[in-house]
Order: structure tokens, then sequence, then C-alpha cells
């Protein structure tokens, strides 16, 4: 059951990561999947994992926002901008997707805590 | 309906990395640093083939791109970060420079 869940979140995730890919320029796609993956995983694991299943925390963490982010494109993107001699765009684009991954992973992970003490003293 | 193609793939993909984890992400997170650097390089096979768009779709997009993962990558990053710095920056320096380099092998090996 946990694994079907995590199928059916994964092939979601996949889907979505591959329809945005489609309307941005490459390599902005997989940045901004990727960006938006790490402030949700924060955000989720702080703020709304502790109040569901397992199942579906393993569903939505693993499956859906695992497989909506993807480190296999980021490590091609790197590699064909340094192949094509792209130095500039590949600098700002590693930069961009450690540096502001890590960031907004942190800003996820802030807001996930606010909003689940701003629900608890509600119930206090 | 070719995203459909890559969905199917997607969920092998993370059904994989969820087992790699359950076994090996126990005190570090060896599993997410082999599924990543070993898709990173099957990657680079698809790639670097001579296949139709279909099945890359389906591989590289697909399965490769679920069994990848950046979001767990730089929360685990940010966890070992508390503990010590220089594990937390280790951990993403060496995923983004091994995953460059599997890439690269994995393309150098069919192209």
């Amino acid at each position: 059951m946990k694994i079907l869940a995590i199928a059916l979140a994964g092939m979601a995730g996949s889907m979505m990561r591959y329809a945005i890919g489609e309307q941005l320029q490459h390599p902005l796609g997989t940045l901004a999947v990727n960006l938006a993956g790490c402030f949700l995983i924060g955000w989720f694991v702080s703020g709304i994992k502790r109040r569901i299943s397992e199942s579906l925390a393993a569903a939505i963490q693993t499956g859906f926002i695992g497989s909506f982010t993807t480190f296999s494109a980021f490590s091609q993107d790197m590699f064909s901008l340094l192949e094509a001699g792209s130095y500039l765009t590949f600098s700002f684009y590693t930069f961009a997707s450690l540096a502001g991954g890590f960031a907004l992973c942190y800003a996820g992970i802030l807001t996930g805590e606010k909003f689940f003490v701003k629900k608890r003293s509600v119930h206090d | 309906m070719i995203s459909l193609i890559a969905a199917a793939g997607g969920a092998a993909g993370a059904i994989l990395r969820y087992y790699v984890s359950v076994l090996l992400n126990k005190k570090y997170p060896y599993g997410t640093f082999l599924v990543n650097i070993a898709g990173s390089f099957c990657l680079g096979l698809i790639a670097g083939a001579s296949t139709s768009i279909l099945w890359k779709t389906f591989l590289g997009a697909g399965m490769m791109g679920g069994l990848t993962t950046f979001s767990t990558l730089q929360l685990e990053s940010l966890h070992l970060f508390k503990q010590s710095k220089i594990k937390g920056l280790l951990y993403l320096a060496g995923s983004t420079a091994a995953g460059i380099a599997a890439f690269a092998s994995g393309y150098a090996i069919v192209s």
C-alpha cells in the first residue's frame, strides 16, 4: 500500500517536472523545479509531516517531492554547460542550484515551523 | 501525452529510490548519494546512446529523474550542516562533483 502510494506520487511529481521543463528554457526548468522542491520539502518535514500517517508522508516526501526534483538532470546540465564552454552560465546555474536550494530548504523549514506553532497555539 | 511516459518511468525510479534509502540511509545518507550518482551515470549512458526520444524520455526524464533527487539532498545536507559545517558542505560539494564526473563517464562510454 505504501509502495503504491509512493509510485503514484512519484508519477505525479515526474509528470509535473516534465511539464514545467517543457515550458521553460533549458536549464531553467531543472533549476525551477529543484528550487521549488527544496522549499517544499523543508516546509513539509517541519510543518505537516508529524500530523499525517507514515505512508502518506512517504508518498509526499519520497514520492512526490523526491521525484519532482532531480539530481541527474542537474549533473547533465552542468556537464553540457561546461562542454559548451558556457562557464558563466555554468557558475550561475551551479551556484543558484546549490546555494539557492540550501537557503530555500531552510526557509521552508522556518515557514513550516511557524505554521505548525501557530496552528497549535489556536488549540491551546 | 509524452509526459505520461515520463510519469511511468518516474514511478519506477521513485520506488527504487525508496528501497535504496531505507536500506542505506542510516547514520549518513549513503543511499541518496548512491542513487544520485548511479542515476547521473545512467543518464549519461542514455544521453549518449542513439535511441528514440520515447526511450530517452521514459528512461532519462522518467526513471533517472525519479530515481535521483535534489530536494532530499539539500534537506540532508542541511541536517549534516547542523551537526558539522564541514560534513554538510562536503556532502553537497562531493555529490555535485561526483554527479558531473558520473554523467561524463556514462556519456563518454557510449558516445
